[in-house]
């Protein structure tokens, strides 16, 4: 159900290196937070962090789980920033758990474990996870109208993992409607199966049916325009790496990537992708 | 009085602009999975309707379509105004 570990090595396994040349530097690959102010890319994903702690109310006091953590930059923030107790993640990538133990953070430890077979060593009492729904049903699934009922039990999972009172800060890219432009439709199934194959973008309705009977809806915050200012930062600074993506990974892979991040900013634009930020709180 | 729209032959006109292909035994009741077709070239075909009819499938009616005659009945549903062919 959803992408496999093979699909997201296609995602996340080109070379860290290679998203590092692109990325901030602590290699956040989800939207960042800019308020219609001009601040670069590394403050806004360091806002992005701040609000969606704020939405899972971390403390000192948390013991912290990431589900589908990244390359860490989540981890390095609670554990740094925060200060919490314990930060557990959990990615289905190789290339990104290798990255987070090179950071060796204190407090900090990250599993290859897909959330289906995720068997926690202990409750968990504040929860993150920004932008790995994607990956939870594939576009197959969805069209067969089985997505709320994975989204669903993900949503029981994370309830079943969780000591009561917890909250838990969420994060979804969202499938507002499907373009009618030719193009453009070519241009967003490529990146639905070649870019991230085995999954497929959450619509809001979905997540807002998904949640019940386990966690409450305290807020939903929508940043379209800011993830088109995202990735287009993302798409500056690959451009500004041509020659060097190009001689190192080959004009593929620039040619791909540049592709993506440019359906990524017209998408934003054109309203068929927004992005969602949820506090959500634990229904006891 | 305008004719009435021929679905099965928009259809068959649609799948070759947008994918090439030629559908000579297409009925109403064809299964559009079936045609081999992938969801990118289906959703362009979509478009093709909708751009030739001035409608707008909603989204969620978009995978409930099933067969041709699905497609012809989502239509008709948003052009009450136009005669179809049976």
């Amino acid at each position: 159900m959803g992408s496999n570990k093979q699909d997201i090595a296609v995602s996340y396994d080109v070379s860290n290196e290679f998203f590092r040349l692109w990325l901030d530097e602590r290699m956040n690959y989800t939207c960042g937070v800019f308020d219609g102010q001009e601040i670069s890319l590394e403050e806004a994903q360091l806002n992005k962090l701040r609000i969606l702690s704020g939405f899972a109310h971390v403390t000192p006091e948390s013991t912290l789980l990431d589900i589908g953590c990244g390359w860490g930059a989540n981890l390095e923030y609670q554990a740094l920033v925060n200060k919490v107790k314990a930060a557990h993640g959990i990615t289905l990538s190789e290339a990104q758990c290798a990255e987070i133990r090179r950071r060796k953070l204190p407090g900090v430890n990250a599993t290859v474990r897909s959330y289906l077979e995720y068997k926690p060593p202990l409750k968990f009492d504040a929860v993150m996870s920004i932008c790995m729904m994607e990956h939870i049903v594939s576009p197959q699934e969805a069209r067969e109208g089985k997505s709320i009922p994975a989204y669903r039990n993900y949503f029981r999972l994370v309830h079943e993992w969780t000591k009561p009172g917890t909250y838990f800060g969420l994060q979804t890219i969202l499938r507002n409607f499907v373009p009618r432009d030719r193009q453009d439709v070519k241009d967003v199934g490529w990146v639905t199966y070649e870019i991230f194959p085995g999954g497929i973008t959450p619509r809001l309705e979905e997540i807002v049916a998904a949640v019940n009977p386990y966690w409450e809806i305290l807020e939903i915050k929508t940043r379209r325009l800011d993830y088109q200012k995202t990735t287009w930062h993302w798409r500056d600074r690959l451009r500004r790496n041509e020659a060097k993506i190009r001689a190192e990974w080959g004009d593929k892979v620039f040619d791909d990537y540049d592709r993506y991040l440019s359906t990524c900013v017209r998408g934003f634009e054109k309203h068929y992708q927004s992005l969602a930020q949820y506090s959500l709180k634990r229904i006891d | 009085m305008e004719q009435p729209i021929d679905v099965l032959e928009m259809f068959k006109q649609a799948a070759f602009e947008v994918d090439n292909r030629r559908l000579p035994d297409l009925k109403l009741d064809t299964l559009i999975a079936g045609l081999g077709m992938d969801s990118v070239a289906v959703m362009e075909l979509v478009s093709y309707f909708e751009e030739k009819l001035s409608v707008r499938i909603p989204d969620e009616e978009l995978s409930r379509l099933r067969t041709v005659k699905d497609l012809r009945d989502a239509i008709a549903r948003l052009r009450p105004d136009r005669q179809f062919a049976a």
